[in-house]
């Protein structure tokens, strides 16, 4: 759940990149390190082992500075994807104000993604969430694979698997190039802060 | 009134955000391949007004609540690990940033006795190994959870740590109660006849070799030793559960698990190859020469008392002992 402090006009919302093994989660958030530097001011916390791959979790705070005269931070967060993690990623989704669900264009990501989506609304519901009415962006991710010969997914075929039910907004992107990784940082937060504001009221 | 951030508010509030998203990332919102406008952003921000002022903007972070600067970093990264695998490498870990905060918060009465609940858990993990409650588990998180909380929120009264601080000692005191009267039968059973059950922590880590050193008696044992000393309460023995004795009304679980002092010379070889998680044998149990073989819960809770006090003197002279061990150590 955010942190709303009314009287200290402090707003803090937790924000989660989901998605299977390798989809890019952890590169999304290294580039919005990269570029948002200022606002972190602070190192980003990851633990990274067997390969590079990230075993229990990337966060950094986000600080976006006053809006309104409201203190507005942001927490962004990854979890691991690998199946076996299902019990660190619950304990991140803990508090998860908006999703980012990162999915991976390969190919032969196809069921990957969609168990991994499968598993986000479990594990929502957990929390008694919902995958429909929680914040959620979709991410395409590793479009860029197409320019190097690899067969990727189209777009339809991955709107068809994976945001038929959910018509959550999407982008396609390329965490490694950084094509659309802060648009979809910007949805997010938007739409994150706009669900807030309709849970205050 | 501000509570209620109304449709119009709303709205300009987002649009309000998105604007400062787009100023803050206009680098990489901008279309591919124009130029980088940094100086110019932030010139374009000083001017409009959007910012009271780069403190606000920039600053702020270094002195606000984030767990980055909080001396928890590096035990939520631990509890974390935990709450997905209890394996022995990660509750030595737990148990020596336990330690480290022990130091760091030696000040700070209310955060020690938070440091010192989640000392007792992890030991206490350490030895049920893998039969250790969920509720342990549970407990040891939401601990953490408080801790965080009490270092991390800004304007905290000491009133409000305090509160939380009883809030948490009064979770602890009421797992502890349940532990022992839930503890399953099993758990008694579990209990091999030859193996001595009224081990203390610290005459189990004499008795059992390390695993780590493979028999050497050092090691994995030292961290077992010290019991932590959380206000005012300490574990029940498990073994001695009163919902177990009911289970095994003829006392033959009692009798099966005779006092050390009894089979001190017959404790079989343990070889150096014990498992780590094989040390629920080792849990605490009665002090006393036998366990009643009555069933009833007054003699079970009595037996319980006398046995609280027996472990909390040792306690003492236990922390007397790190506490003069101390500088040295450091």
């Amino acid at each position: 759940m955010a942190f709303i402090n009314l009287k200290d006009r402090v707003i803090q919302a937790k924000i989660v990149y989901y998605g299977p093994g390798r989809c890019g989660k952890t590169t999304n958030l290294e580039y919005v390190y990269r570029k948002c530097r200022l606002q972190i001011k602070s190192e980003m916390v990851s633990v990274n082992t067997e390969g590079d791959r990230t075993l229990f979790f990337d966060f950094f705070p986000f600080d976006i500075g006053k809006i309104m005269g409201y203190d507005v931070k942001v927490q962004l967060y990854t979890v691991p994807g690998q199946v076996k993690y299902n019990s660190t990623r619950r304990l991140v989704l803990k508090g998860v104000d908006g999703v980012v669900f990162v999915a991976d264009s390969a190919e032969d990501k196809r069921n990957a993604n969609v168990a991994s989506l499968k598993n986000l609304q479990e594990n929502l519901n957990l929390y008694n969430k919902s995958i429909f009415k929680i914040p959620l962006v979709l991410q395409y991710n590793k479009r860029d694979l197409g320019k190097n010969g690899a067969s990727v997914l189209d777009i339809d075929t991955l709107q068809s698997d994976l945001n038929d039910q959910l018509k959550a907004p999407f982008f396609e992107a390329s965490a490694l190039e950084g094509d659309n990784v802060i648009a979809t940082l910007k949805k997010i937060i938007s739409s994150t802060m706009a669900s807030l504001e309709k849970e205050l009221e | 009134m501000e509570a209620k951030m109304g449709a119009k508010r709303e709205s300009s509030f987002v649009q309000e955000l998105e604007d400062r998203l787009d100023m803050i990332f206009a680098d990489d919102l901008k279309p591919r391949g124009t130029p980088a406008a940094g100086a110019e952003v932030l010139e374009s921000v000083s001017l409009s007004g959007a910012r009271e002022s780069d403190e606000s903007l920039f600053g702020g972070l270094t002195q606000s609540g984030s767990i980055l600067f909080s001396p928890v970093r590096e035990l939520k990264s631990i509890v974390l690990s935990l709450e997905w695998e209890i394996n022995s490498q990660n509750l030595l870990r737990f148990d020596e940033e336990v330690s480290r905060l022990e130091g760091v918060f030696a000040e700070d009465m209310c955060s020690l006795a938070f440091v010192r609940v989640l000392r007792f858990l992890g030991r206490y993990v350490t030895v049920k190994g893998n039969s250790t409650d969920p509720g342990s588990i549970n407990l040891l998180l939401a601990t953490y959870d408080n801790l965080e909380t009490v270092q991390l929120t800004k304007g905290m009264s000491e009133t409000q740590r305090c509160s939380l601080m009883l809030e948490t000692i009064n979770s602890y005191k009421k797992w502890a109660e349940t532990a022992e009267l839930s503890a399953r039968p099993d758990d008694a059973e579990e209990c091999p006849d030859e193996l001595p059950q009224q081990l203390s922590f610290a005459s189990a880590a004499e008795e059992f070799p390390s695993r780590d050193t493979g028999g050497s008696g050092e090691g994995f044992t030292a961290k077992v030793i010290p019991l932590p000393t959380p206000p005012a309460l300490s574990l029940s023995p498990v073994c001695m559960q009163p919902d177990a004795r009911e289970e095994h009304a003829d006392g033959a679980v009692f009798a099966s698990c005779p006092p050390l002092e009894d089979t001190g010379g017959e404790e079989p070889e343990r070889g150096g190859q014990e498992e780590l998680f094989e040390f629920e044998r080792e849990e605490p149990a009665a002090a006393a020469p036998a366990a009643p073989a009555s069933p009833e819960r007054d003699d079970a809770i009595a037996f319980v008392i006398e046995e609280l006090k027996r472990m909390r003197a040792e306690f003492d002279a236990l922390k007397e002992e790190i506490r003069s061990a101390k500088p040295v150590k450091t």
